[in-house]
């Protein structure tokens, strides 16, 4: 059992903890200057994490395994802070709960649009962003203040003055990005739902046949994306104390990208929860080394870069990968196999 | 309580105009290995589907253990006992074989989490009853298609299934491997539980199965017990006799002397292909006959570079010849019209023009435009000359009808002035006068000195047209008829009687 657990664990994200370790050793000896191995410095990459999608990556994970792309995230990430903020006003804890049920909501919709309605998840969930956008600013015209000891909850520090360099403490989204990573690694690995998750990405009509609701697992992925979002927007505006229309611009892809950093594959049924956390983590470490580089370098290039990195990080995964992969199994007879080249294509 | 398990009584489905089972019966024996027998068309997957839930029947009834049953869904069939490895297994490649095993009914531990050190060691003992002793922790797809087999088999089992339907179990198997499996399967006969076993190697029927029923156009021929048929028999019953004109268009045979244009050597490919000897001469009408993967296709995709042979060579006039892909054997001259047109061949959304010309465009544009007038007179041309039955060359091909859309493709390649045509199952389902008409354009095709190469079931249409027939079966050329010995008789024998009679040209 032991070498079994051995071999589960260390498949997938074997090649992702390699890039980390890369990554962080590189970065210890180049930056040795600017003490990038400082422990305020490692707080400081965490909390950028921790702020600015780290979460909206785990959630997404969830999306993808089971084949199925999930874009509305950052529309969650925002409007349930901007939700909280104002249903807070009427009682705090109504306006955490509120918060909260933006992203079920959301992510119930879009689970029923593409297993009720057959609608791809690709329009499903970039219909449910555009609609989210709009709430936004149907609700609010402007940033909404946080207030109150309890709707700041999320601002709460721990260890004051035990770590230089953060002197009030550390912000308590660090230990509750660590706290989901282990939940989605414990539900992944440990329920029925985990198990029928990667079965439905790796092989849907397989797992139909096996009597496991596709649909179901479905829905309850995209509602754990939404959750996992809208507790993210939530925390964020708690601990900044206000809860900002454009939060969350664009961090869909930037959670996509994670994911694919952290080798869960695009087409669902492969990747792991530890995967994507080293994803996240690479992602912001290089997100920080940007912050090094001369003046001169843009935030324009560094996107460039960071575009460039995705890809050269994905090609190497599917490389590894590539040789634990048998070929498929061939159709059989009566069927001849189905050509890519067809006749047409070919003629030229 | 009845000595059947599976009773199924006037079974009846229909699809959109096509009466696919007509009165079809099928009755299983406790413990018993059933094959269900039949060739394309004839009805055993629908039959197979209606069992497992996936379509509704029509008419008809279904008794399942003394019990009227219905299945409604897979998993309806699956919890009555009636559990289907399928030729594309439903397994979870990803995953280990022991979360394959138990994927959807997970045992749990006291705190509802998936007990895996349990999964592993019912997984072990499972397989081990099955005498198959692997890695269960390893993903599935790190094993050999036979295992995976066994491992879906044994996950039928654990799931106290009564009725095991195997589809094609054998048809990505190795000899030895073949024979793990029957192990298997005798096993299963020794708890009682009964099998449903669908293969096109008549020699594996007559090993493993105990009785067989035997389909035909989704019609009922009869169920017999294996030591009472022999393989003759049991071929024409289910090929049935061609009763339309047996008139064969050709007498003698007059290419002993014409250049060969393709010669194969010895072809091997995976399991489907065990060294292929075959020439093919200038305005030769060549039919390939044999049972339903018995490697005609293949050898065809062979030829035309669709599918790499491991071993052997083909000879192009004489010389040796790469063919790597289609666009070589494009390039060389041949054509081919596959098998399947929906798949393979039709572009359903582009007119008829665009569908003649597509392959011929190469030629038929200047610096990137296309030679409009060029084109059109090329299309008018094959569309008069093929009799094409269109309002217009613009109309949208989806909207022909089958006969006209095979002659489309025909004219496709007709424009390219082939060499070699490759024709497989050119006149499966169309109608009578645009059969006759192919019939026809083939002849006309050998007349101007190209070669064709037909695949057809229809050994009354071989008989017909072709002026040699090649027989093959489990991958080789048994026997080769010319002249006036080709009549379906002989074909049959030649299918039936096998390897003793073995013959290369």
């Amino acid at each position: 059992m032991r070498t079994a657990k051995k071999i589960y664990d260390s498949f997938y994200s074997r090649s992702t903890i390699l890039a980390f370790l890369l990554l962080v050793v590189a970065a210890g000896i180049l930056f040795a200057d600017k003490d990038f191995l400082s422990v305020a410095n490692v707080n400081n990459i965490l909390l950028k994490a921790a702020k600015n999608g780290g979460f909206l990556a785990l959630g997404m994970t969830f999306v993808i395994l089971c084949g199925e792309i999930d874009l509305s995230v950052g529309g969650v990430f925002a409007l349930s802070g901007v939700m909280m903020g104002l249903t807070g006003q009427l009682h705090p804890l109504l306006g955490i709960f509120c918060g909260l049920l933006t992203g079920v909501v959301s992510g119930y919709l879009i689970g029923f649009l593409v297993t009720k309605l057959k609608i791809s998840s690709w329009i499903a969930s970039l219909a449910m962003l555009f609609a989210l956008r709009g709430m936004i600013l149907i609700v609010a015209r402007r940033s909404v203040a946080i207030e109150g000891s309890i709707l700041t909850f999320a601002g709460a520090r721990l260890l004051p003055g035990a770590i230089p360099g953060a002197k009030s403490g550390i912000s308590i989204l660090i230990p509750l990005l660590f706290l989901v990573t282990f939940l989605c690694m414990y539900i992944a690995r440990h329920t029925k739902f985990g198990m029928g998750l990667y079965a439905v990405g790796g092989n849907g009509e397989a797992a139909r046949m096996m009597g496991i609701d596709v649909g179901r697992i479905k829905v309850r992925a995209f509602v754990l994306s939404g959750f996992i979002a809208a507790l993210s927007g939530v925390l964020l505006a708690s601990s900044s104390g206000s809860a900002t229309l454009s939060a969350g611009n664009v961090y869909e892809t930037y959670a996509i990208a994670m994911c694919a950093i952290g080798g869960v594959k695009l087409s669902g049924g492969e990747g792991k929860f530890s995967g994507t956390f080293f994803g996240i983590l690479i992602y912001f470490i290089i997100n920080t080394i940007f912050t090094y580089l001369p003046a001169g370098i843009s935030v324009h290039w560094q996107s460039v870069i960071m575009g460039a990195l995705v890809l050269v990080s994905v090609a190497i995964q599917s490389q590894v990968f590539m040789r634990y992969r048998t070929r498929p199994p061939e159709r059989q007879t009566g069927q001849k196999p189905r050509k890519p080249k067809c006749k047409d294509g070919n003629s030229a | 309580m009845s000595e059947f398990l599976l009773e199924i009584k006037g079974l009846e489905k229909s699809f959109l105009g096509v009466h696919a089972l007509k009165g079809v019966s099928l009755k299983v024996r406790r413990g018993e290995v059933h094959a269900l027998m039949g060739e394309n068309g004839a009805g055993k997957s629908t039959l197979i589907k209606v069992l497992t839930g996936i379509y509704r029947k029509d008419g008809g009834s279904i008794w399942f253990d003394g019990k009227e049953a219905e299945a409604k869904t897979p998993m309806e069939a699956n919890a009555m006992g009636i559990s289907t490895i399928y030729q594309e297994l439903n397994l979870v490649p990803f995953q280990t074989v022991y979360e394959n095993l138990f994927l959807g009914r997970e045992p749990r531990t006291r705190f509802g989490r998936v007990d895996r050190v349990r999964m592993v060691q019912e997984a072990e003992k499972l397989l081990g009853e099955l005498g198959l002793a692997i890695d269960v922790t390893k993903s599935l797809h790190h094993y050999s298609t036979a295992i995976q087999q066994m491992v879906a088999i044994a996950r039928a089992v654990s799931s106290s299934a009564r009725l095991v339907i195997m589809d094609e179990p054998t048809s990505s198997l190795d000899t030895q491997e073949v024979q793990v499996l029957f192990r298997v399967i005798r096993q299963l006969k020794g708890r009682g539980i009964s099998v449903i076993f669908i293969s096109h190697k008549l020699d594996e029927i007559f090993e493993i199965c105990d009785r067989l029923t035997v389909l035909k156009d989704g019609e009922y021929i009869g169920d017999y017990d294996i030591d009472k048929i022999d393989q003759l028999r049991l071929i024409s019953l289910m090929v049935g006799r061609g009763t339309v004109e047996l008139k064969r268009n050709k007498q003698g045979y007059d290419f002993a002397g014409a250049r060969a244009i393709v010669c194969l050597k010895n072809i091997r490919q995976g399991m489907r292909l065990n060294g292929i000897h075959l020439t093919l001469r200038q305005g030769e009408v060549v039919g390939l006959a044999g049972l339903l993967g018995s490697g005609r296709t293949e050898l065809a995709q062979v030829l035309f570079g669709s599918r790499l042979p491991e071993e052997g060579e083909i000879f192009w006039w004489g010389e040796r010849a790469r063919l790597h892909s289609p666009a070589d054997a494009i390039r060389k001259g041949m054509g081919y019209c596959t098998e399947d047109r929906k798949v393979e061949g039709i572009l359903p959304h582009l007119s008829v023009k665009e569908n003649i010309t597509i392959a011929l465009l190469p030629r038929l544009s200047r610096f990137g435009f296309i030679k409009a007038r060029e084109q059109e007179r090329i299309v008018r041309h094959y569309i008069e000359r093929l009799n094409i039955k269109t309002p217009s060359p613009n109309q949208a091909i989806v909207n022909l009808s089958g006969g006209n859309q095979q002659k489309v493709l025909l004219a496709r390649w007709m424009c390219m002035h082939p060499k070699l045509m490759i024709l497989d199952e050119p006149t499966r389902g169309i109608d009578v006068g645009a059969k006759a008409e192919i019939e026809q354009l083939i002849r006309e095709l050998s007349e101007n000195g190209i070669s064709v190469l037909v695949i057809s079931s229809e050994i009354a249409e071989l008989e017909r047209n072709c002026d040699r027939v090649a027989v093959m079966r489990e991958g080789r050329v048994v026997k080769e008829l010319t002249g006036d010995d080709i009549c379906q008789d002989k074909i049959f024998q030649a299918i039936a009687g096998g390897s003793e009679r073995e013959e290369t040209v």
